[in-house]
This record gives C-alpha cells, sequence and structure tokens, in this order.
C-alpha cells in the first residue's frame, strides 16, 4: 500500500492521489492513528459546513443571488474535498486495517477501468437515477390524483415532469442496460476488455456527474428544465426558461450524449474487432447482437442531438440565433425525433436482447428462427428506425405528402416487430417452459409489449393521431412499451445474471412476488392512462369529473408500483450478501459468459469444462453440478499500485489496471460546464468554466503522460476473429467510428446552417460580410497541411524520424496559422460592433467556424503530442499508428472545411 | 502510391479551391445557379480525393469504404427531411 503517512498538507495529499504520483515510497509504511482530537475536529468542521449549506440554501430570494451561490458553492468544493482526504487519507474512527481496507475500496470504484467494475458501477448508478425519476413522477401522480389539486404549483408540475422523463429515459434505462452490455457482451464474445478500457470509465463518469448536475438544476435559480423532455422549441429560450437552471441541464444532457458516443465507439470496435477465438459473427449471442443493433443506432442518432444541443446552448449562453429565428420550431422537431425515434428503440433493444438469451435457456429449445430475428432487425429496424421520426409531427406544419410517407414507413417498421413477436412466441410453443423469475418478467415483457406495439400503431395512423395527439393515450403507449417492455426486460436481465455477477442466487419467493406485484401494479398505473384518450398530456390539474376516477386509480397503482420495487431492492441487498451460493452455470446456459474460462482460464486458474451443452432438462439450483465455491466477484479487491487486484476464487486472482485520469477528466468537464450555465447570471461563472477546463487540461495532460511512460496497460486481446475487417486495426477502427458519428454532426450542423439561411428574408451577398481574400488564403493554407500530416506518415514509413518530426512541425505550424486566421477574422467582426446575436448570417457563421476551430484545435494539441513522443524515439518504421491515426483525423476536418467555406463565403 | 500522388491530390485541391473562388467572382454574377453548383461539384470533387489519398480510404480494406459510405445514406435522409419542412 502506499501512503504518504499523513504528515503532508492535505491538499498536497489530494492533488498527489489525482495526480496519481507516489509520495512515499514505503510501500508499507503504517497507517498513523488519528488522535481523538482531529476526529472531534473533522466532525466539527464538516457539521459547520452542513449547516451552514442548509441555511445558505434557504436564504431567502431577497439576498443577492450571486452571494448565496457563491458562498454554497465553497461550501460544497470544500466539504468534499474535506471527505476526500478523510476517505483517503485519515483512519478517522476507524482502526488502521479497517481504514487500509476502505481506501482500497474507494480507490476500486473510483479508478476502475475493468468492464466489469464499470458495468456494475453503471447499474447501481442508474439505479439511484431511477428513485430519483421514479420520486418525481410519484409527485406527479399525487398531484393528479384529485381534480383540482394546488399539491405541486404548476412550475413545479412540470419541472417534476420534464425531469423525469429526462432522467428515466437517459440517466436510467439506457445507462442499466449499458450495465449489462458492460458486464455481459465482452464475456460473451471471449473479449479481454472492452477495447478502450480509460475510455469506457470516461464514459461512466460522464454519466455519473452530468446525472448529478441534471439533478443540482432544481437547486439553481432558474430551476430544471420545465418544458417537457422533448425540449421542443421556443419553450427552450430564455424567454420561456430564464436562468442558469435549465442552461446547466441542457449541458447535463449534452454531457450524457458525449458518454454514450464515447461508449458506442468502444462497443462497436470491442464487438467487431476484439471477438475471442471462435466467436465468429454466426456464434455471436442474441444479446450481443441486439446491443451491436443498438449501438450502431446510437452512433448514427446521438450525433443530431448532439449538434441540435450545441446550438440549443449557444443559443442561451452566446445568444445566437438558431431557434429563435423564423421556422426554428419545426427545425428542433426535426433534429430532436431524428433522434428520438431510434432512442425508443434504442432503450428497447437491450432488453429484447435480453429477452431473446433468456427464452431458449427457459424453454430448452433454441430461439425459433434465430436468422430471421436478425435479418429482420438488422436489415429493416435498424434502417427504417431513421426514416419514421416525422410521426412525431404530424400535427405540425410538414408538407402533407411528407406525413403520408411517415405513415406509411411507420406502419412498414411494425411488420419486423411482428417477426420478432412471432418468433419468440414460437419458441414458446415449441418448448418446455419453466417459469423461473427471468422467464416470468421475459415472457411479462413481452405480453406487455404486444399492447404497447398495437397502441403504437393507432398513433401511426394519421386520422387517429389527429385524435389522440397529446393525450393520455400517448402516454399510456409509450409508458407500455417503455416500462413494460424495456424494464421488464431488464428486471428479466438482472434475476438472469445474478448469479453470474454476484456468485450468489437471489431469492425466488421475493423475486416472483416482485414479479406478479409489478405487473399488476403496473396496469392498475398505466391502463387508465388508455381510458383517459381526451384528457391532455402534461396539464398540471383538470377539472373534468369523468377523469376524476382513472386518474385515482392510477395514482394509487403508482404508489403501489414504487412500493413494490422495495421487495426488488431488498432482496438484491440481501442475495449480495446473503444469497446462497450459486453453482457456475445455474441455468445451463450455452452461452461463453457461464463457462467462466474466458477470466479464470488464462489466469491460471481451475477450468471447470463447460457443462451444459447436453441441454439436460430440470434446472436445479445447486443440486446436478459437484462445483461449489463461490465466485467472488463482488468481493471487496486491494488495489495494490495500479492496478485492482480480485481474488475470484481461492488461487485465482485478477489483476486490472486503474487510472485516476478519466473520473478527473469527467469531474472537470461537469465543473466547467456547471460555470458555462452560469455565465451571464453570476460572477462565479466564468472561474468555474475556467476552473473546470484546468482540471481536464492537467487530467489530459496525465493522460497523454501515462501513455508516454507506458504507466496503463490495456489487457491483450486474442483478436481472432475480425471478419469484415481482417486487416484493420481496432484503433483505426475506433477513430472511423468516431469520424462516423462527427460526419453526421457537422451533416446536423450545417443543414441547420442551410435551414436558418432559406428561412431568412434576406441574406448578404458573397463578399459583403465575410472578407473572400482572407477565406481564400486560410483555406489554402488548411488545405496545404493534409499532405504534410501524409509526408509525416510517409517519412516514419521509412524509418526517418527527423522527416517525421520535421513535416509534423510543419503541420502544426499550418494548422496553427489557420486557427489563427480564423480568430483574427472573429476580432475584425468583434471590433466592428457584430457578433453572434447581430443576425441570422452571423449567428450561423459564429456558431460553425467555432465548432471547426475546436476540432483543429484538438488535432494541433494531438499534434503536440505526437512532436513529444517522436522526440523521444517513439515511433518506429514498424510502429507508428498514432502518426496514421492522427492524419486520418486531421484531413476529416481538412475535408470538413471543404463544406464550409464556401457556404459562408461564396454562395 | 507513386511518389507524387500526394503532390498532385494537394495540387487538384488548392486549383480547385481557386476555382470556386473564380467561379464566384467571375460567373456568379451571371448565373448564380451555374456558380453554386460548379463550387459544389468541386467541393464534392476535393473531398473524395482528401477522403481517398489523405484518409488512405483507396487503401484500406473494401468493407471500411462501405461503412464510411453508409452514414452518408441516413444524412441524406436527414437533410432531405429538414429541408423540405421550409417549402411548406
Ligand atoms: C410498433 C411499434 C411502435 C409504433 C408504431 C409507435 C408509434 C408511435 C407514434 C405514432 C407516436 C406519436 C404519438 C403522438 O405523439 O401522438 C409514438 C409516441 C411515442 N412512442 Fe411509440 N411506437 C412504437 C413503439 C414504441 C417503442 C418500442 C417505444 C419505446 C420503447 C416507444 C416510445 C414512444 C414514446 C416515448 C412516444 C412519445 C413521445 C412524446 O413524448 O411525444 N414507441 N409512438
Ligand atoms: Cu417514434
Amino acid at each position: 500500500m502506499r501512503k504518504w503517512n499523513g504528515r503532508i498538507p492535505f491538499y498536497v495529499g489530494v492533488g498527489a492521489e489525482i495526480w496519481d504520483i507516489d509520495l512515499a515510497e514505503e510501500e508499507t509504511a503504517p497507517v498513523v492513528d488519528e488522535k481523538p482530537s482531529t476526529q472531534a475536529g473533522f466532525f466539527a468542521i464538516l457539521a459547520v459546513l452542513v449547516v451552514a449549506s442548509v441555511v445558505l440554501a434557504d436564504l431567502d430570494s431577497s439576498s443577492s443571488v450571486g452571494f448565496k451561490l457563491a458562498l454554497s458553492e465553497i461550501v460544497i468544493v470544500w466539504t468534499s474535498l474535506l471527505l476526500i482526504y478523510f476517505l483517503f487519507n485519515r483512519p478517522f474512527l476507524l482502526k488502521a486495517e479497517r481504514a487500509r481496507r476502505v481506501q482500497s475500496w474507494a480507490k476500486r470504484w473510483l479508478y476502475t477501468t475493468n468492464h466489469k467494475d464499470i458495468g456494475t458501477l453503471y447499474i447501481v448508478t442508474a439505479l439511484f437515477f431511477a428513485l430519483v425519476g421514479g420520486t418525481l413522477a410519484e409527485l406527479m401522480r399525487t398531484q393528479l390524483e384529485t381534480p383540482n389539486n394546488n399539491f405541486l404549483s404548476a412550475l413545479s408540475y412540470n419541472q417534476a415532469l420534464s425531469m423525469h422523463g429526462l432522467i428515466m429515459i437517459f440517466w436510467f434505462l439506457s445507462p442499466l442496460a449499458f450495465g449489462f452490455a458492460n458486464y455481459i457482451v465482452p464475456l460473451q464474445i471471449k473479449a479481454k476488455d472492452l477495447a478502450f478500457p480509460r475510455l469506457n470509465a470516461l464514459s461512466y463518469w460522464l454519466f455519473a456527474f452530468s446525472g448529478l448536475l441534471a439533478v443540482t438544476t432544481f437547486f439553481l435559480p432558474g430551476g430544471a428544465i420545465d418544458g417537457g423532455w422533448t425540449l421542443y422549441s421556443p419553450l427552450t429560450s430564455t424567454q420561456f426558461m430564464p436562468g442558469p437552471g435549465p442552461t446547466v441541464g441542457f449541458s447535463a444532457f449534452m454531457l450524457m450524449v458525449g458518454s454514450v458516443t464515447i461508449s458506442s465507439v468502444n462497443f462497436i470496435v470491442t464487438m467487431i474487432a476484439l471477438r475471442g477465438p471462435g466467436i465468429t459473427f454466426t456464434k455471436v449471442p442474441m444479446f450481443t447482437w441486439f446491443i451491436i443493433f443498438t449501438i450502431v443506432q446510437m452512433l448514427f442518432a446521438f450525433p443530431a442531438i448532439l449538434g441540435a444541443l450545441f446550438m440549443l446552448i449557444a443559443d442561451r449562453v452566446a445568444s445566437t440565433l438558431f431557434f429563435s429565428a423564423a421556422g426554428g420550431a419545426m427545425l428542433w422537431d426535426n433534429l430532436f425525433w431524428f433522434f428520438g425515434h431510434p432512442e425508443v428503440y434504442i432503450v428497447l433493444m437491450p432488453s429484447f436482447g435480453a429477452i431473446a438469451e433468456i427464452l431458449p435457456v427457459f424453454t430448452r429449445r433454441r430461439i425459433f428462427a434465430k436468422t430471421a430475428i436478425l435479418i429482420a432487425t438488422f436489415s429493416l429496424v435498424v434502417p427504417l428506425s431513421f426514416l419514421v421520426w416525422g410521426h412525431h409531427m404530424f400535427m405540425t406544419t410538414l408538407p402533407d405528402t411528407e406525413k403520408l410517407t411517415f405513415m406509411i414507413s411507420t406502419i412498414g417498421i411494425s411488420l419486423p416487430f411482428d417477426i420478432i413477436v412471432v418468433a419468440f412466441l414460437m419458441t414458446l410453443v415449441r418448448g418446455r417452459i419453466l417459469l423461473r423469475t427471468p422467464m416470468l418478467f421475459a415472457l411479462g415483457a413481452i405480453v406487455v409489449f404486444i399492447i404497447g406495439g398495437i397502441t403504437g400503431v393507432f398513433l401511426a395512423s394519421i386520422p387517429l393521431d389527429v385524435l389522440f395527439r397529446g393525450t393520455y393515450f400517448v402516454v399510456g403507449h409509450f409508458h407500455y412499451v417503455m416500462v413494460g417492455a424495456s424494464v421488464f426486460g431488464l428486471f428479466a436481465a438482472f434475476y438472469y445474471w445474478f448469479p453470474r455477477m454476484t456468485g450468489r442466487m437471489y431469492n425466488e419467493v421475493l423475486a416472483k412476488t416482485h414479479f406478479w406485484t409489478s405487473m399488476i401494479a403496473f396496469n392498475i398505473t398505466y391502463f387508465p392512462m388508455f381510458i383517459l384518450l381526451d384528457m391532455p398530456r402534461r396539464i398540471f390539474t383538470y377539472s373534468v369529473p369523468a377523469w376524476a376516477l382513472p386518474n385515482f386509480i392510477s395514482t394509487i397503482g403508482a404508489y403501489l408500483f414504487g412500493g413494490v420495487q422495495v421487495i426488488f431492492v431488498i432482496n438484491l441487498a440481501y442475495s449480495i450478501y446473503r444469497g446462497a451460493p450459486s453453482v457456475r452455470n445455474p441455468w445451463k446456459a450455452e452461452t461463453a459468459e457461464w463457462e467462466w474460462d474466458s477470466e479464470l482460464g488464462d489466469l491460471g486458474g481451475p477450468v471447470q469444462p463447460s457443462m451444459s451443452s447436453s441441454l439436460p432438462l430440470g434446472m436445479g439450483m445447486s443440486s446436478l453440478v459437484p462445483f461449489t465455491p463461490t465466485v467472488k466477484n463482488l468481493a471487496p479487491s486491494e488495489v495494490v499500485g495500479r492496478q485492482t487486484v480480485t481474488e475470484l476464487e481461492p488461487n485465482t486472482i485478477e489483476m486490472h489496471h486503474t487510472s485516476t485520469r478519466p473520473i478527473t477528466i469527467a469531474g472537470g468537464i461537469a465543473v466547467g460546464m456547471f460555470g458555462v450555465g452560469l455565465i451571464g447570471y453570476d460572477y462565479l461563472g466564468l472561474p468555474f468554466a475556467v476552473l473546470g477546463a484546468a482540471i481536464c487540461g492537467v487530467a489530459l495532460f496525465g493522460w497523454a503522460w501515462d501513455d508516454l511512460h507506458g504507466r496503463f496497460h490495456i489487457p491483450e486481446p486474442l483478436e481472432v476473429e475480425k471478419w469484415p475487417f481482417t486487416k484493420i486495426s481496432k484503433m483505426k477502427l475506433g477513430v472511423w467510428s468516431l469520424i462516423f458519428s462527427d460526419i453526421i454532426l457537422f451533416a446536423a450542423i450545417l443543414t441547420s446552417d442551410v435551414y436558418v439561411r432559406l428561412s431568412t428574408a434576406s441574406w448578404p451577398a458573397p463578399g459583403t460580410l465575410h472578407p473572400i481574400g482572407l477565406g481564400l488564403v486560410s483555406t489554402l493554407i488548411l488545405l496545404s497541411s493534409s499532405p504534410a500530416a501524409f509526408m509525416a506518415l510517409n517519412s516514419i514509413r521509412k524509418g526517418d524520424k527527423r522527416g517525421l518530426i520535421t513535416w509534423l512541425a510543419i503541420t502544426l505550424a499550418l494548422g496553427t496559422i489557420f486557427d489563427g486566421l480564423e480568430f483574427y477574422e472573429w476580432s475584425l467582426l468583434f471590433a466592428s460592433g457584430m457578433g453572434p446575436a447581430t443576425s441570422n448570417a452571423l449567428s450561423t457563421y459564429f456558431f460553425t467556424i467555432g465548432l471547426h476551430a475546436s476540432h483543429v484545435l484538438v488535432g494541433l494539441l494531438a499534434m503536440v503530442y505526437l512532436i513529444v513522443k517522436a522526440s523521444k524515439g517513439g515511433f518506429t518504421k514498424e510502429n507508428h499508428e498514432a502518426v496514421e491515426i492522427f492524419g486520418i483525423y486531421w484531413s476529416f476536418v481538412d475535408a470538413i472545411w471543404v463544406f464550409i467555406f464556401p457556404l459562408f463565403f461564396l454562395v | 502510391m507513386a511518389r507524387f500522388t500526394p503532390v498532385l491530390v494537394w495540387l487538384y485541391v488548392i486549383i480547385g479551391t481557386v476555382l470556386q473562388v473564380s467561379a464566384e467572382e467571375y460567373l456568379r454574377p451571371h448565373s448564380v445557379s451555374a456558380a453554386d453548383a460548379i463550387i459544389f461539384l468541386l467541393g464534392v470533387s476535393e473531398v473524395t480525393l482528401i477522403g481517398a489519398y489523405f484518409m488512405h480510404l483507396k487503401y484500406e480494406q473494401r468493407s471500411l469504404l462501405i461503412v464510411a459510405l453508409l452514414p452518408i445514406v441516413i444524412i441524406g435522409a436527414l437533410i432531405a427531411g429538414i429541408l423540405v419542412s421550409i417549402v411548406s
């Protein structure tokens, strides 16, 4: 254990911890036991801070908002610093040995890069957000219980409503599914980990911090987002949603989208390029397949909302005019639903994958028509999901022919779903059903999905939708699919994989109780909504007497539904620690995650022969298999140096590198976005933004430092099955996937530019606003830097290290001059009193150029890294992949400019 | 790749850009749509060459090319959808 024996000032201690250096070399220095007075002092300070923050949060609004925020932020920051310090360095209240274990435990979960640990973190965090979202739902249902109720004000109701939707979809459903994906997918395809373990940790921490940021908005001036989860424009403008709260909320959403983008790239590369021996695409299990489908949709859908959120935040922070220009509402609608419809499948598909995994195991049959399911999903659902978004816009000014097209495509997309459901049912018909809890939840999900799907088809018909649009019928529809199909499917996954993740069995009686009570309460809650087909959704109260009874029943159902989840939590909490030890493959499934040898085998541990291929009937929990020791996946693992060491079984350990960088980067970004949201409302905005950027910058520098000094090792993949990309490395696949989503991001933004332009009555002619000469010069400079980057690669291919450095330096110089010229033009415009708010033309110009310039900036930083590494002899004739990857990225940024330049300077 | 290929591609994009600006300067006063079309086509050809040579697509496994073109189709839908909503 490294230790700095408590004599170093604590800010140095915290800094050293974050920067990840060893202050004291003695590995075994004893932990100093604290004097009681120090402990008392600590608690005194903490108590004062807590009281102070409560008082401050309660100050009446007459006192200066800035002052209040300043003090409460200082309180929050200091409390966290103190907590971190004591968690890591002071064995307060604890005996030395215990303190060491707490410390090791904390480091494991904060710094882990192991896919199983991160999967666990995702699941636990997602459940926390489910609690937050669920509480908001109960508040809303309480308000709607009786007519003319005033339990919540209209504003609070709107905030609860909007944040409930956002939190449940983005911080609960998707992350829960990705918890399972993180844990199970690498095991199913026999990969040692995800392709980029640190990026995986970064995704997790961005998700966790963004969720916390979203929850904080309730306590900021302006409050939380209150315009519905769809964020329709113009409700999101500063006019209707003033204050920093909503801006921070949008930033939180944006960070979550960033997290999803990073993990999509990570997963797609893992699933394509890291499949272990024998896992050809025909052998990939159903759950992994459905995660592949989900990821493909994510890669294409999320950049659109990322672009939309960039523009929205720019509108609020930098006064651009995207969504306040004429037609802004329709622009938002299109961008949001282009993303939004695929998103509803994104939350559905992991659950379908789990169901497709569970059905065959509990019927002792292979899944019926596996190929048909896969083909229907991949060739119809995935592409069509991008062509149906207009069914959310039937009541807008969309041209009639376009509405009709969307109606037809929507009905078309229900067909492949019929194939899937029929295949599921046929599997049941032919099999011998074993009703254990995972199976119950899977069956429940299918039944409920059928109801939800049918109501969806009603809504897809334009005449019916005109009637139902904006009513509780729609609310009923999407809760049947989202809660019924998605959440129940994931509950099934929970019970199914619980023994794999904890080495213990859950309590079957409690679990079955959980199923039946949930199923009943679910229907009591949501079925009345189909009856309320004339009640508008999103209203905070009503006076129509006929609506009273269904609403009352629904509220009772909601209380029940929330209440019975306690059974689930108790079962989990108890079974993790006290459940009966499980055997290795309690369900006798055939997929690789149950073989365990993907992780045990090559660590020299005992390898059990795979025992399940003969599909014996009659599944006992533990009676059939002689193997007993509990596999301690959730066992506390030691952190030794920069590795976590987990004892999986006696004599079998698993080691994994840790990294402090992901959590620090994500924390920095979250602090920075908090600051950006406050800019313009509070003098602390800028310092916070700068502080966040600084933290993030230092951590990024540290990441590069780690790489230069070989301080982080990724588990060597076996890299056996890579079809159809046999000749493409995982780094290159990664950068290309990132480029694909970036293409969509820029397409969304450039299209929005064109849209704004075509909706604006008069647009300045070329040459009047932007000097063409300057544009031409900077374009020629940028376009010349691509060949320079290419020459750098050519040099190192021949082993010419000097040439590499020279050409990289030339590229760096050209790129810097380019960005310099862009900012020079900005300064000219600012000097003549023009800014993003001046006109639609300037608003699109500043935004788009700014986004591109920041892409260039990223490239410049990467080049500095490459030059440093090259000068240390880090690249050789054989080993220079980073140079190649950089060249691809850099040329991509140039290629984008080839569209931007004419758009703003020439046409 | 022949030794001069990158130089030729570089020359093409440079000349292409100069031609774009000339189209704006000299053709646009006479015919806006002709100038815009030429500018657009030149841009597309430049991007194609950059993709093929400087992003090495020409030398990669074919499957990567297919995946690179896939987003273009989906973007097509997005662009069409958004721009159609203005017409109304
Ligand atoms: C057979 C498949 C489906 C069809 C044909 C369908 C159709 C529709 C239509 C036409 C609407 C628009 C209703 C309106 O606003 O008036 C809608 C709304 C919605 N659907 Fe579906 N749907 C289907 C499946 C799903 C699934 C699987 C999910 C999620 C897991 C889902 C989630 C939603 C949500 C969240 C909304 C409401 C969006 C809002 O807030 O306005 N749908 N659906
Ligand atoms: Cu939809």
